[in-house]
């Protein structure tokens, strides 16, 4: 980032501490900074000063990141061409020279694989949502589907990064720390970038959650998103030792601000205020981060939405639920990542378990935002790293073996809320799902768009490292305004 | 003298002249100029300086378009060098000095017409006024040229000296010079609580001891300081807190990384590390060590070893994976690794296009990437120890290899040599055996092997393959190549294929397969064989039974060794094998075959006359003679038989570091531009290794290697080793280098802060042979380092300007740029973990060795690896070995470590930032609530015996100084409550106690422990104790 208002960050820190413990009450996780760090003067929230560009249509982002990729041919891209072509050979023409992952790039046979799915159509939008995902499309008419995606990475984790970070290496920020870099945060008792991560029950496929997936890069690492775990405390070190109380541990922070209050009147570091803020924001946190958790307030018709697995600490469900609450709460980008999706040879098993697992939570977390007026200014994402291939990985006289390779060049995902028009889809493939017909969507344009929605010029937010100004789209991407409501 | 801060930002330290127009232009340029650099307070109203001032505007604004990136460049126009500014571009000329109105430069920069000026607004980039300013004010002034300080030669400048009772060596000089030309005094010096801290956290990365803290305060000498930073650059504790910043720049872990992270054992070099550090090995040598020491005449296994720096990166084993595509990725790693370390740039950008801003083009980078080229690695997969890789074993391990070998040695010597009486008496028995020989034996051929012939595989009965064994088909009883079985399914067939030597498969099928074939001897003698079989076994030789083995196995080599008596004529050979499920597949080879008692080649050797004998028969003879007849001999071989098999043990348990070599010349790879980096892309013209061209050449007529790069990155014309190191190393001690870039010395990165102290820091570390110990004890020996780090501290001799903005300021200077200082900043969170388990007693000194898995919440790698990898945390010493060895799984590090570097890229520069959850970590992690109940164990034996001094105690300890009343009544009021508290609620007590493995005394009153528990972990957690000041 720019380093052109270093000295003023300190300045602009001392103005809000104040050198009493009194002005600390407001200032936001994930929104201080050290000297040490690069950091631009601060609005109150945090946010760099020239943000948001624009008014704003949404204020959060809740992404349900699709781990292994879905199916778009079997989820969502009806494509009646599957059937008549069925085992026989996808034509040359539309393959092209196009390239596959080791597993299917020294296939030979490439015969059409056929839906495994009834599709219909729903809503009054008419949308195409196969039978094994029910509840979404009962909300058909929220979303917006775009089937024109692609991308230029074939394997997981560089697929993943490329959307989270608009690289395929490891180290560039990911898009949550880049939110919370330019537009602060609004809650000072939570963190403003939540990863949450889940799996399918069976654990068919093992792609591995990488923490740069909600790192900072070479953003400081106060951006970099907190990870709530699936087990134990969601928060590292949240609970105080055993045998303290909340009393002592209150009389022990008194204590420790007032030594480092009188330590700091001595050194004059401006950094030592700051630190007594850190500790009681982490004692908030000891309080918020439970009751955060605690869905004993959720009437029973609620829970029931989300289905069984709510209850289930680190299920996808429980994580939707948690997502809705933080968003209630102030967080900026809440990212879900459930794998799962990896179908190269169980396609006929996993798929519709897979889809019993997320369908349900994705839609009620659609419906309880709506019912609370909050998803006009939250924009909630569904979608994977890429698509599946519509010919066949596997022996198409065996069922059991069939799947779908790694498919980069066309695939579905859906949007909804936060400024994005409900009830449309956006964008075809061709015939076969294989390639992109018309307004194709890339990445980096995926990307721009989602930025525009929280009122940022993806030009216009970078961060000078290593002596070049980087930003999220690269020097890509341009804003689908076709997706605007 | 100081004058209030400008209006256009706190960091301006330029004098301002109020209303005098042309100064407050300056005024606004220092702001901005202040900006560029990164906060950088640099200007001084003086002289417009090109490189200080006018090359970042361009390099800022311009060179993406017209600079060093050919295919980029706009307009055929380069602003990066000093012929495209000056160049005569056909009747007009970039920059004409002294002559802004006639400097198209000038022109475009400032016309008010939106199609001309320049940069062009689509870019989103513009200059400022003051920038264009500036540039009106070089060209007027003369327009002179300099080249970009890095790659300028070191500037071997001699400090400014003047009297003045401040400096204490060079590096005050300089800082002094700065200081008061900006009108500032430096601090006083540190107490002597605040400073010993301070340096023996800085060298050894733990707090003095009780002891000596005391030794120091109470040694009036005039050189009791230095006393003690020699004492603390002795001190083992040194090698192990300089590792740290190596670690992160290595990107070294215990693992892989990526989908499996399979674990490494690369911690050989992280002991090599240390020692080397330890040993103040020379930073050349260290350097020649790390890049090339495979490549050092006579190399040693250590050398070889240290050669794992450029392995430790991650390694992409994930299914899928193309393997070419991972070993370019690596070798992309070394030379952008190599780079960010000794030459303080970024390449990464010219993998795929000239950089932007560096002359450095793609050609250049495929360039250095060739160095890196040829190294056997292939790419595949390796889990973790992928080739190439050299043994380690432990020091005790090594001692033990070098006894075993040297008795291996002398027994071997031993047998081998004459016994006079024996080899007369074996001369008399070769005499006499070969003459038998020669009438038995000589006419007789070998032994003739038949073709095979097979039968089946016969289908088990119920497919009980276990019936199968047992069952005879037919042939058992007799062979008849003619007869058929199970109602004629099946006969015997020819098998010629079945080549002797090698594993042959059988059909699946559950049942038994049986061979035959014919052995002829024309004379009776023995054959050996070496047979396998999957799975079971049984053979016949004439009919008669001489095998059966009922297993499960698959077939190999010398599963089972036979020594058949043949008759002469004619014998029959017959081999059942059963498959009990799966492959099946047999193993068949002649090994030898024997006379009279003697083996063929020992009878062969034996008709060969003595003098014409060779080496390898005179042995065989003499072993042979000696196996037979001598029970010594015989049993001087069962103890070096015992010796070598213990060595063999060794040899197994050694640990394999991966580590660097080169191909042969007739594999070597040639190295290609790759098209956008790419690995699968190569462009058609070769490229050989070579360096940019913007620094000084490779010497002609070496090899060009990795030793030449090494040799070469640690010469004395090299203008960037020595800066980049130096400040590096000035950034372990202020917190921040010279250059706050310290990964950047490019076009893009920070000035340095004091160019001068730089160079002559280089230059006098170049000169002093590399000595790093050397160099440290410059920096901790200087007033600059030894300054106290509050504010409003001037050193007494000096006017200052005292008030506000004075000495140390924060303010004004929140980073000490200037240093008018001491350093004072959060210590690093493997520190402050090592802090606490050394004031609490806990620490274990133990250096080097495997990594230890100290505490961590359950679950977190499980969690990250879909339950495939779990954490098995150990017990006992291992929980609080020093931070540095704690096991690091690459996706998902260390948990109780903040702001650390990321171990998957060289890292150069620490993070430090400030979060409630490194709070929640150093109040609630185990460690650090262990080491406060052992704290407070400690304060009670060595503390005295009432509160007040058990807590002035723990209060010394942690903080090196004395509390003050305010500060004691404080804590021991709270402690009076807390106890009152734990007395009330003696399980909470019992609980709080419980934390951690270490045993407690309980000899201790709970209430009374518990509540010195919270008391230590208070202090621990003092602004004080978690920074350096």
């Amino acid at each position: 980032m720019d380093p052109r208002v270093e000295n003023k960050i300190v300045m602009t820190r001392r103005a809000l501490f104040g050198r009493a413990a009194g002005g600390i009450g407001s200032i936001a996780l994930g929104s201080l900074l050290t000297r040490d760090s690069q950091a631009a003067e601060r609005t109150s929230s945090g946010g760099l000063p020239e943000l948001p560009h624009f008014t704003p249509k949404a204020k959060r982002v809740i992404y349900l990141l699709q781990n292994g990729a879905p199916s778009h041919v079997d989820l969502f891209d009806w494509k009646p061409a599957l059937r008549q072509w069925h085992g026989k050979q996808i034509p040359d023409e539309v393959v092209g020279g196009a390239r596959f992952s080791t597993m299917t790039s020294g296939q030979t046979d490439r015969p059409v694989l056929s839906e495994i799915t009834e599709f219909a159509r729903h809503g009054e939008s008419g949308a195409t949502v196969s039978s094994f995902l029910p509840h979404t499309a009962e909300i058909a008419d929220r979303l917006c589907f775009i089937k024109s995606m692609h991308t230029t990475q074939v394997n997981h984790a560089p697929a993943i990064a490329f959307f989270l970070t608009g690289d395929e290496r490891p180290g560039r920020p990911s898009m949550g720390a880049w939110l919370s870099y330019g537009l602060g945060s609004e809650t000072d008792e939570l963190p403003s970038f939540v990863a949450m991560t889940s799996r399918d029950k069976e654990a068919s496929c093992g792609q591995i959650f990488y923490d740069y997936y909600w790192g900072s890069g070479f953003l400081p690492t106060v951006y970099q998103g907190v990870k709530f775990r699936g087990t134990g405390d969601p928060v590292l070190y949240l609970q105080d030792p055993p045998g303290l109380s909340r009393a002592a541990r209150r009389a022990m922070l008194d204590d420790l601000a007032a030594l480092n209050s009188k330590h700091a009147d001595e050194v004059g570091d401006p950094e030592i205020t700051t630190r007594i803020a850190q500790y009681e924001m982490a004692y908030r946190m000891q309080a918020s981060v439970p009751e955060l958790t605690d869905f004993s307030d959720e009437p029973q018709h609620v829970l029931d939405m989300y289905g069984p697995d709510v209850t289930r600490k680190g299920s996808f469900a429980y994580n939707c639920l948690i997502a809705r609450r933080l968003a209630e709460r102030g967080s900026r980008l809440i990212q879900l990542m459930h794998a799962g999706w990896d179908q190269h040879r169980n396609l006929n098993t996993q798929l519709e378990i897979q889809c019993t697992d997320t369908d349900a939570p994705s839609a009620a977390l659609v419906k309880d935002l709506a019912q609370r007026g909050l998803l006009d200014d939250t924009l909630v994402i569904w979608g994977g790293e890429f698509g599946r291939t519509p010919f066949l990985q596997g022996q198409i006289e065996k069922t059991d073996t069939w799947g779908r390779d790694h498919h980069p060049y066309v695939f579905t995902i859906w949007m909804a809320g936060g400024g994005i028009k409900p009830g449309v889809t956006y964008g075809q493939s061709d015939d076969f799902g294989f390639n992109v017909a018309s307004d194709p969507v890339h990445v980096h344009d995926f990307q721009a768009t989602v930025l525009h929605l929280l009122g940022i010029d993806h030009q216009r937010l970078t961060y000078k490292y290593q002596g070049r100004r980087f930003r999220l789209t690269d020097v890509h991407g341009e804003v689908v305004a076709g997706v605007l409501g | 003298m100081r004058r209030p801060a400008s209006p256009h930002g706190p960091s301006t330290y330029a004098p301002l002249q109020t209303g005098l127009p042309f100064m407050l232009t300056c005024s606004i340029r220092t702001a901005l100029l202040v900006a560029v650099c990164g906060a950088l307070p640099v200007c001084r109203a003086s002289e417009i300086d090109f490189d200080r001032d006018v090359r970042p505007i361009l390099s800022e604004n311009c060179f993406h378009c017209h600079g060093p990136d050919g295919e980029a460049r706009q307009a055929e126009l380069r602003l990066d060098t000093r012929d495209g500014l000056f160049e005569d571009r056909g009747g007009y000329q970039l920059v004409v000095p002294g002559e802004p109105a006639a400097s198209e430069l000038f022109h475009r920069v400032s016309s008010e017409d939106v199609d001309l000026r320049m940069p062009p607004a689509e870019t989103g980039l513009s200059l400022t006024e003051a920038e264009i300013e500036t540039l009106k004010s070089w060209i007027a002034g003369g327009a002179e040229w300099t080249a970009h300080w890095a790659f300028a030669p070191l500037v071997r400048r001699p400090p400014p000296e003047r009297e003045h009772p401040w400096p204490h060596n060079a590096i005050d000089q300089f800082v002094l010079a700065r200081l008061e030309r900006e009108g500032l005094s430096p601090s006083r010096e540190a107490d002597r609580e605040k400073l010993i801290r301070r340096v023996t956290l800085d060298l050894t990365g733990l707090p003095p001891t009780p002891e000596e803290l005391d030794a120091f305060l109470s040694d009036e000498s005039a050189d009791a300081y230095e006393k003690v930073v020699d004492r603390l650059l002795k001190s083992p504790r040194y090698g192990e807190r300089m590792a740290w910043d190596w670690l992160d720049a290595a990107r070294y872990a215990d693992t892989d990384g990526f989908q499996g992270d399979p674990t490494r054992t690369m911690w050989p070099w992280r002991d090599w590390l240390v020692a080397a550090l330890n040993d103040n090995k020379p930073f050349d040598q260290f350097t020649i060590e790390m890049l090339a020491g495979d490549l050092l005449p006579g190399a040693t296994r250590e050398q070889l070893i240290a050669t794992g720096f450029n392995r430790n990166h991650m390694y992409n084993g994930e299914g899928g994976r193309i393997a070419e595509e991972t070993r370019v990725e690596n070798v992309f790693d070394r030379a952008e690794t190599t780079s960010t370390v000794w030459l303080g740039l970024t390449m990464t950008c010219a993998r795929c296009h000239d950089h932007k801003y560096d002359p450095i083009t793609q050609r250049e980078y495929y360039r250095l990437f060739a160095f890196f080229n040829n190294t056997s690695e292939s790419g595949a997969r390796g889990g973790g120890k992928a080739p190439p890789v050299a043994s380690y074993y432990t020091p005790a391990n090594r001692r033990r290899l070098a006894q075993l070998k040297a008795r291996l040695a002398s027994w071997n010597r031993l047998i081998a040599s004459p016994q006079p009486q024996l080899d007369a008496a074996q001369a008399d028995w070769e005499r006499s055996t070969a003459v038998w020989l020669r009438e038995e034996y000589v006419q007789a051929a070998p032994v003739q092997l038949g073709d095979w012939w097979a039968l089946g595989p016969l289908p088990a009965p119920e497919g009980d393959g276990e019936a199968a064994f047992e069952q005879d088909f037919g042939p058992e009883s007799g062979v008849d190549l003619g007869q058929a079985f199970a109602d004629g399914q099946f006969a015997w067939r020819e098998a010629a294929e079945f080549a002797d030597g090698e594993v042959h498969a059988l059909p699946e099928t559950i049942g038994a397969t049986y061979l035959y074939r014919t052995l002829r001897a024309e004379s009776e003698r023995v054959v050996d064989l070496s047979l396998g079989s999957d799975d079971g076994i049984k053979v016949w030789l004439n009919g008669e039974p001489v095998l059966a083995n009922n297993v499960s196995r698959g077939a190999a080599a010398d599963q089972e060794r036979l020594s058949l008596a043949l008759q002469a004529g004619e014998n029959e050979l017959l081999v059942k094998i059963v498959n009990t499920g799966g492959i099946a597949g047999f193993y068949f080879r002649k090994t030898g075959e024997s006379f009279g008692g003697l083996p063929g080649e020992v009878a062969d050797a034996l008709l060969v006359d003595v003098d014409t004998r060779s080496d390898e028969q005179r042995e065989l003879l003499r072993n042979h003679y000696r196996n037979t007849y001598s029970a010594n001999w015989r049993a001087c071989v069962a103890l070096v038989d015992n010796i070598k098999s213990r060595i063999d043990q060794l040899n197994k348990s050694a640990v394999p570091v991966m580590v660097m070599d080169t191909l042969p010349d007739d594999k070597r790879r040639t190295t290609h531009i790759l098209n956008r980096g790419i690995y699968n892309q190569p462009l058609e013209d070769e490229v050989t290794e070579g360096t940019p061209e913007f620094l000084p050449p490779l010497p002609e007529r070496v090899t060009r290697d990795r030793l030449a790069l090494a040799r070469w990155l640690v010469s004395t014309g090299n203008p960037l080793t020595a800066r980049v190191t130096v400040n590096r190393y000035w950034q372990t001690f202020f917190g921040v280098g010279l250059v706050a870039t310290s990964e950047d010395f490019g076009r893009q990165g920070e000035r340095p802060s004091h160019p001068e102290l730089l160079d002559w820091l280089a230059a006098s570390f170049v000169d002093s042979g590399w000595d790093v110990k050397a160099l440290h004890k410059q920096i901790v020996m200087s007033a600059t380092y030894r300054q106290t780090s509050r504010a409003g501290q001037p050193f007494v001799e000096v006017q200052s300007g005292a008030g506000q903005g004075g000495a140390g300021s924060y303010v004004d200077d929140p980073a000490n740029r200037l240093l008018s200082r001491g350093p004072r900043y959060r210590l690093p969170s493997w520190m402050l973990r090592d802090q606490a388990l050394a004031i609490s007693g806990l620490l274990v000194d133990t250096i080097g060795g495997p990594p230890v898995r100290p505490y961590q919440p359950a679950g977190i790698w499980a969690e990250a690896t879909f339950d495939k990898i779990r954490y098995e945390q150990d017990s006992g010493d291992a929980l609080y070995r020093r931070s540095l060895y704690t096991f690091w799984r690459r996706i998902v590090g260390p948990t109780m470590f903040f702001d650390a570097g990321k171990r998957q890229t060289c890292e150069v520069k620490q993070v430090r930032t400030n979060t409630p959850l490194h709070a929640l970590t150093t109040l609630n992690e185990t460690t650090f609530v262990e080491a406060a109940r052992q704290m407070a164990e400690r304060i009670a034996y060595e503390g005295g015996s009432s509160p007040s001094e058990r807590i002035r105690y723990a209060f010394r300890l942690a903080t090196s100084r004395s509390a003050t009343e305010d500060e004691l009544r404080l804590l021991v009021d709270r402690w009076g409550k807390l106890k009152d508290e734990y007395a009330r609620h003696p399980v909470a007590a019992e609980e709080l106690l419980a934390v951690g493995e270490s045993p407690r005394d309980t000899t201790l009153d709970a209430a009374e422990h518990a509540a010195y528990t919270v008391i230590c972990s208070l202090v621990l957690n003092l602004d004080e104790v978690l920074t350096k000041e």
